[in-house]
């Protein structure tokens, strides 16, 4: 484990000097390793007060203690928890999210961060909605409520065995962890769970415990390489995207509903579509197609009958409706029992209103990941109380529980509107990434910073806001001061140390140009 | 070759060194008032000595110019330091040292976007 120190001193400091630090991680004075950056080697470092030379610049160092040290304080002192809060070097792209959440790293965090409060719930049931309100996004949700799906979507014995969670049973009462996951990083999980099983290390175990939060059985241990392709072609069919969320019992069932030979079984029981008509009704309907209107997509099931004599039945379970056929799944299934030779693909009015539903998919996530997620955000994504709110830019935590007006002003301003990206990770759900490099939010991160400084100044009597108008003639009125100070120059007599530093960066310089000289001759 | 030349320059860095890194001008801003209040300083001790005001002979190498900004300026900013906050030049070096960072994000160099 390496520490990245930033140094008050130099060209010279010894490690007793870091009081803080070495009282924080290493309390028993146990020896240090130091990358030396005059030698460029790592060498332990026994008695703090020997000194260590650095670079001329240098302001940062590496120190790292053993990892067998920090076995002994990571109980004690909490290091996942502040490994996992330190501030990125770089920006957070996909890909470092998704392996944040599902880095060995981090357990503990991961943890308290599920099973705090300030989660939302993904296990909900969808309530009507008013029309004024905000709509929400098509989120992938769990079968409407724990008494309709027992009494019409019975669970077979086959299915049970199929589907290993024990929240089956029970989902409402009392949601374990995991509550919900975002679909993006349960497919990279699970796709690392994979190359972990292939691999020889045996931690695919502990990997699907950081991943899924409980332990893995072996049913599921040997389903899951043939769970992981049904399942990134259902959510890439879906058009899903980093907000979405599922639970585990919807990823296993919407594989097990992508076999083909499920419709044909007897025991076939639909999965609920996650294009829930509750959700529909409240968003903005799609421009209206010149065939087919939109009233289509909400036909509750008195219409749907007459309009199933239309088409073919097996057509329609494929079909969005069905979500709303699910709901009265025996009525349908009596009348029109199903047959291998009754399958045929969509028609043509079927596929305009899938085709219109993905559209409006489309242009809601567009609409959303387009907007500034500063306050109202904790509705679609998961907000973690216990990390607070940090810069969307450079991660670092910011004071306080809302932007200051400033830092509003400077994130709406068409600049970083125009330059920026939303793209919300696991840490930090405002995250925005740059498309062309830092001069995007140097101002923006400029800004906080000095806002955290400012109390500094004003605790240190320092004048701010500054006279800028006085000081000319102050400067003036130090004239006979100046004309001492070059007259002690002058004679020798009081010479001024900043003019003995000049001679010796003069001397210096010359030093470097006459090296240059030889190296070039 | 190469690896002697480099060990010399270390050498020299390490030899020929200032103790205490103030004097750089491009390293300093003045309290809170930062690199402007820094610019300011600077015009007016260029208005004030336009030429060589003194007859002693400078080094190779610095020009009156640089001689204002790497010892006229860095006096000057200490005793108004020390007139602002009522302290020793002693400790106005200490304070200047401890302000850099808030004077720099403060007041930034405006010249450096023209």
């Amino acid at each position: 484990m390496s520490f990245d120190v930033i140094l008050p001193l130099f060209p010279q400091f010894t490690l007793h000097e870091l009081k803080d630090f070495l009282s924080r991680f290493n309390p028993n004075g146990l020896p240090i390793e130091v990358y030396m950056p005059t030698t460029r080697e790592w060498s332990i470092i026994v008695n703090p007060e020997w000194p260590i030379t650095m670079i001329t610049g240098m302001r940062q160092i590496l120190l790292s203690l053993r990892p067998d040290y920090t076995r002994q304080f990571r109980d004690k002192l909490r290091l996942d928890e502040l490994l996992g809060r330190q501030p990125r070097r770089g920006p957070l792209t996909k890909r470092a999210a998704a392996s944040d959440l599902v880095s060995p790293r981090k357990p503990k965090l991961l943890r308290s961060a599920f099973t705090s409060t300030g989660i939302t719930p993904m296990i909900t049931s969808p309530t009507p909605h008013d029309d004024t309100g905000t709509p929400d996004p098509p989120v992938v949700q769990n079968p409407p409520s724990s008494s309709l799906s027992g009494q019409l979507m019975p669970t077979t014995p086959t299915q049970k065995s199929q589907t290993p969670s024990p929240n089956e049973s029970q989902p409402d009462k009392t949601p374990r962890f995991p509550a919900g996951f975002l679909a993006h990083d349960i497919l990279k999980g699970t796709s690392r769970y994979i190359l972990e099983r292939e691999g020889k290390h045996g931690r695919f175990r502990e990997v699907f415990q950081q991943v899924f939060g409980r332990n893995c059985s072996k049913t599921t241990e040997a389903n899951l390489p043939k769970i992981y392709p049904k399942a990134y072609a259902h959510f890439s069919a879906l058009d899903y995207n980093r907000q979405t969320t599922i639970t585990w019992n919807e990823l296993v069932k919407s594989c097990d509903n992508t076999t083909p030979s499920s419709p044909l079984s007897k025991d076939f029981i639909p999965f609920v579509d996650p294009i829930d008509p509750v959700h529909l009704q409240t968003l903005t309907p799609p421009p209206p197609t010149p065939n087919i209107t939109t009233t289509n997509i909400l036909t509750p099931i008195t219409n749907l009958t007459s309009t199933l004599s239309l088409a073919s039945p097996g057509a329609l379970l494929s079909s969005p409706a069905r979500c709303s056929l699910v709901l009265d799944l025996p009525r349908a299934r009596a009348q029109f029992p199903l047959d291998a030779e009754t399958l045929e693909p969509l028609g043509a009015d079927e596929q305009a209103v899938l085709d219109a539903n993905v559209a409006l998919i489309r242009a809601t996530h567009a609409a959303l990941g387009d907007g500034i997620n500063t306050t109202d955000s904790g509705d679609d994504i998961p907000s973690y109380e216990s990390v607070g709110l940090r810069c969307p830019f450079c991660d670092t935590e910011l004071p306080g529980k809302q932007y200051s007006n400033v830092l509003l002003a400077i994130l709406s301003s068409p600049k970083i509107q125009t330059q920026t990206v939303s793209d919300p990770t696991g840490e930090n759900p405002n995250h925005r990434r740059s498309l062309i490099g830092h001069n995007a939010y140097s101002d923006f991160c400029a800004q906080h910073v000095l806002e955290e400084l400012t109390p500094v100044a004003k605790l240190r009597g320092w004048p701010y806001p500054p006279d800028f108008s006085a000081l000319p003639q102050r400067v003036r009125e130090k004239e006979g001061f100046l004309n001492a100070v070059m007259i002690g120059i002058m004679t020798g007599v009081e010479v001024s140390k900043f003019h003995s530093d000049l001679l010796s960066m003069n001397n210096k310089q010359r030093y470097d140009q006459s090296l240059n000289i030889i190296s070039a001759g | 070759m190469i690896n002697l030349s480099i060990l010399f320059r270390l050498a020299s860095e390490y030899l020929y060194y200032p103790s205490d890194r103030v004097c750089l001008y491009t390293n300093v801003g003045y309290i809170s008032y930062g690199l402007t209040g820094l610019h300011m300083v600077l015009t007016e001790l260029q208005t004030m000595y336009p030429t060589q005001a003194c007859d002693f002979g400078l080094p190779d190498g610095i020009s009156w110019n640089t001689f204002i900004q790497y010892v006229l300026v860095p006096e000057v900013v200490c005793v108004l330091i020390s007139d602002d906050m009522h302290v020793t030049l002693v400790e106005a070096v200490r304070i200047w040292n401890e302000s850099r960072e808030f004077g720099l994000r403060a007041f930034p160099d405006e010249l450096d976007d023209e």
